[in-house]
C-alpha cells in the first residue's frame, strides 16, 4: 500500500511532520498488509518557514535511519519506503527566483490600460497592499492571493509533480493500493487557498488518467490557535486571528458545495481550547510547536485506509472529559496508544541512557565495555579489528542516525503533549520525561499515563530490567546484531514495558 | 531468586569445606607443617580448624556485602557498573588481608614453630578458599547487571 502525502502551508507541513513519525513507528500500517510505504510532498512558498525546515529536518533524520538500518533490522523501520518529493513553491514555480507579486501576475499595468473595467475589478478584489505583496513570503493569512496564483498552475508542468505524479500512476496501474491524503488548514493563507485548489487539479488529473481505485482524501485543520499579539502597525499584511473564522467558513462553503469538494473523505479537526503562539508574520520566527490537533489530522489516513465509497459516514471526535485530552479520545485508542507509547519509550530509552553508554564506550575494547554492560556481548562480536573498538563503522553511522532521530521524535512528542492550549490538560505522555538529557535515565515510571505503573508495576519500568531483557534476548533464538540489531531488539522489547 | 540459591548453595558447601574438609586436608600434609617443637596434635585440633572458621565467616560477610551492595544499586549506567569491579578488587584485597590477619592470631602468634612450607601451603589453601566462596559466589550469584563485574566472569559466559 503506498500513501502519498502532501502538506500544504505551515500547519501543512507540521502535519507532514508528525506523518513522518506515525510511519517510522508503525502507525500507518495495516495490521496484516505489508508496511506502508510513504511519499511526502511539501507545498509551500515561504522557503524560509520554520515549520517548513523543522519537518524536513524530521524527514531528513528519519531517511538517514533508515538507511543506516536498511537490511539489519527485522523489526524496526523494516519495508515501508519513505520517499521524499521535496518541496514545491508555487509562487517560484511561477517567477522562478525573481519577486512576484500579484499586480505581476495580472499584469495589472497593462491590464489597466486595455481592459480598464477589469482592471478596476482588481481594484475591487485585492487592495493596493495585497496587490504589492511579495508572495516569496507567504500569502500571509489571504486565501484569495493564494487561490488566484494556484489556480493558473498546471502541475504537470513542474518536474517535482511530473516524479509525484509519475510515481502514483505507477502504484495504481500496478495494481496497489494507493492513497493521496492533503494536509493544510483552512483558516491561514497558504492551507486555504491551497488544500482546494490543488486538489481539484489532483482530481481532474485522476480523471484524465483514469485512474478510479485511488482515493484522494485531505485532513482539514479548522482553527485551534491563536496569537498571544498583534503585529505592530508598520509589520504590512499579516495573518490576524480575527481572520480565521471568515476563512474557515468561507473554505467549508466552498467545500460543502454540490461538486466543488474533490475529495473521497475530509477530515476536520480543531479544538475549542486554543493553545497561543507567538506572533509571527511567517518565516523563521514562525515556530510553533507541534499540536495534538496536528496529530489527529495525521490518523486521517489511517482511518481511511481500507474504506470503500460503501463505508460512507459522518464520525465525530470529542473528549471524554472537559477539561482534559487522554488516550480514549484518540481514534483507535488502543493502537494509537500502544504505538506512540512504543516510540516514545525507544526514543527516551535510546537517547538518555543506550545511546550515552555507547557513546562513553568510545575507544574502548568490548571486553572493557561489557563490564558494565554485559548486553553488549549479544550484539558486538569480540573477533577481528573490533577486538580493540566496540562496533563498526556501521555501527557507529546508526548510532549517530538513531541519536538525531530519537532527538527528533523526542522534541516533536515534548510539543505535542506540552500545546494543548488553554485550561485544557493533557494526559498521555508526561513531557518532562520526553527531555533530553546527558545523564543516565534509570526510569520510564511515569512516561506514559495510565499505563506503565498500572499494568506492570515499577520494577518493570526500570531500565535496568529493559538491559537484563537485552541480554536474555539472543539467548532464546534471536540473533540481531550490532547497533541496529540493537535498536531492532529494543523496539521489541519496548512493545511491553 | 535463582541467584539467591546459587548464593545458599555455595556458602553452605563453603561452610563443610571450611569446617571439614580443608582442616581435613591441611592434616593430610602433616609433614608439611611438622617442625621442632610444634605440639602436632594440639596444632591440628586447633589451628587450621580455627583460622578456616573464621575465614569463612569472612567470606561470608563479604560475598553478603557484594551482594547486598550490587541489589541496593541501580544499574542505569554502564560505567556505574563497571566502577563495581573496583570495589569488587578493594573487598577481595581486603578478605585476603583478613586472612592474613586471622593467619596471624589463629597460627604464626600460638604455634610460631610451624614451618615456611606449612605458613605458604595455609596461605595457598586461604586463596583457593577465597576463590571458592568469594570469586565463585560474586560470579555466579550476582544480580544481572552485574554478572561480569567480577574479574573472570566472562569465562561463565553464556553463548
Amino acid at each position: 500500500m503506498k500513501l502519498f502525502a502532501i502538506g500544504v502551508g505551515g500547519s501543512g507541513a507540521k502535519c507532514l511532520e508528525a506523518t513522518i513519525h506515525l510511519h517510522t513507528i508503525g502507525l500507518l500500517d495495516r495490521e496484516g498488509s505489508p508496511p506502508t510505504e510513504l511519499g511526502v510532498l511539501f507545498v509551500e512558498p515561504d522557503r524560509q518557514s520554520a515549520l517548513l525546515q523543522r519537518a524536513r529536518t524530521a524527514l531528513i533524520r528519519t531517511q538517514s535511519l533508515r538507511k543506516a538500518l536498511d537490511g539489519v533490522t527485522q523489526r524496526f523501520c523494516h519495508g515501508g519506503g519513505l520517499t521524499d518529493y521535496g518541496v514545491w513553491n508555487p509562487v517560484e514555480s511561477v517567477a522562478g527566483q525573481g519577486s512576484l507579486t500579484m499586480a505581476q501576475i495580472y499584469t495589472k499595468q497593462t491590464l489597466a490600460h486595455t481592459s480598464p473595467a477589469l482592471g478596476g475589478l482588481m481594484d475591487c478584489l485585492f487592495t493596493q497592499e495585497e496587490q504589492k505583496l511579495d508572495l516569496r513570503e507567504g500569502f500571509r493569512g489571504r486565501p484569495p492571493i493564494g487561490s488566484a496564483l494556484m489556480s493558473a498552475i498546471e502541475l504537470e508542468d513542474h518536474q517535482t509533480w511530473v516524479r509525484f505524479l509519475g510515481d502514483v500512476r505507477q502504484a495504481a496501474k500496478g495494481g496497489q493500493d494507493v492513497y493521496i491524503h492533503m494536509f493544510g488548514s483552512v483558516f491561514g493563507g497558504t492551507g486555504a487557498s491551497g488544500v482546494p485548489t490543488v486538489g481539484r487539479l489532483l482530481r481532474n488529473w485522476l480523471k484524465e488518467e483514469q485512474i478510479q481505485s485511488t482515493a484522494l482524501n485531505a485532513s482539514l485543520l479548522l482553527p485551534y490557535f491563536h496569537f498571544k499579539s498583534h503585529g505592530a502597525e508598520d509589520t504590512g499584511l499579516h495573518a490576524e486571528a480575527s481572520n480565521f473564522h471568515l476563512n474557515t467558513s468561507a473554505a467549508l462553503q466552498y467545500l460543502s458545495q454540490d461538486g466543488a469538494s474533490p475529495f473521497d473523505r475530509v477530515y476536520l479537526l480543531g479544538s475549542d481550547a486554543k493553545v497561543a503562539y507567538d506572533f509571527s508574520i511567517g518565516g523563521t520566527s514562525q515556530a510553533n510547536g507541534a499540536h495534538l490537533v496536528e496529530l489527529l489530522a495525521t490518523l486521517g489516513p489511517q482511518h481511511s485506509f481500507g474504506k470503500t465509497e460503501q463505508d460512507a459516514a459522518a464520525y465525530t471526535l470529542s473528549r471524554d472529559s472537559q477539561g482534559s485530552v487522554n488516550w480514549n479520545d484518540l481514534p483507535d485508542s488502543a493502537s494509537t496508544q500502544s504505538a506512540l507509547s512504543r516510540g516514545a519509550r525507544l526514543a527516551v530509552v535510546w537517547r538518555n541512557n543506550i545511546a550515552l553508554d555507547l557513546e562513553a564506550a568510545d575507544g574502548q575494547s568490548l571486553r572493557s565495555f561489557s563490564v558494565g554492560a554485559p548486553w553488549a556481548t549479544r550484539f558486538y562480536n569480540s573477533s577481528g579489528e573490533e577486538v580493540k573498538t566496540l562496533g563498526s563503522r556501521n555501527d557507529k553511522d546508526v548510532r549517530f542516525a538513531a541519536n538525531q532521530w530519537a532527538e527528533t521524535l523526542l522534541t516533536w512528542l515534548r510539543q505535542l503533549c506540552s500545546s494543548t492550549g488553554g485550561a485544557l490538560e493533557q494526559k498521555l505522555l508526561d513531557p518532562a520525561k520526553l527531555a533530553v538529557q546527558q545523564r543516565h535515565l534509570a526510569s520510564l515510571d511515569g512516561l506514559v499515563y495510565d499505563s506503565d505503573r498500572a499494568t506492570t508495576g515499577k520494577r518493570a519500568t526500570d531500565v535496568e530490567d529493559l538491559k537484563i531483557k537485552l541480554d536474555d534476548r539472543r539467548a532464546r533464538g534471536f540473533n540481531p546484531q550490532g547497533t541496529g540489531g540493537l535498536l531492532d531488539t529494543l523496539w521489541e522489547l519496548c512493545n511491553q514495558p | 531468586m535463582r541467584n539467591l540459591v546459587t548464593l545458599v548453595v555455595l556458602l553452605t558447601l563453603g561452610a563443610v569445606c571450611n569446617f571439614v574438609v580443608l582442616p581435613g586436608l591441611a592434616t593430610n600434609f602433616r609433614n608439611v607443617f611438622a617442625a621442632p617443637g610444634l605440639p602436632m596434635e594440639q596444632f591440628f585440633n586447633e589451628g587450621p580448624p580455627t583460622l578456616f572458621r573464621v575465614f569463612w565467616f569472612c567470606n561470608v560477610g563479604a560475598v553478603l556485602a557484594w551482594v547486598y551492595r550490587t541489589w541496593q544499586r541501580r544499574a542505569a549506567s554502564a560505567a556505574r557498573v563497571a566502577r563495581m569491579r573496583g570495589y569488587w578488587w578493594i573487598t577481595a584485597s581486603l578478605l585476603l588481608a583478613a586472612g592474613v590477619v586471622c593467619s596471624a592470631f589463629t597460627i604464626w602468634i600460638p604455634f610460631p614453630q610451624v614451618s615456611l612450607m606449612g605458613e605458604v601451603l595455609l596461605l595457598a589453601l586461604l586463596l583457593v578458599d577465597e576463590a571458592l566462596f568469594f570469586w565463585l559466589p560474586t560470579v555466579l550469584a550476582s544480580p544481572r547487571s552485574y554478572r561480569l563485574a567480577a574479574p573472570g566472569a566472562q569465562i561463565f559466559q553464556k553463548t
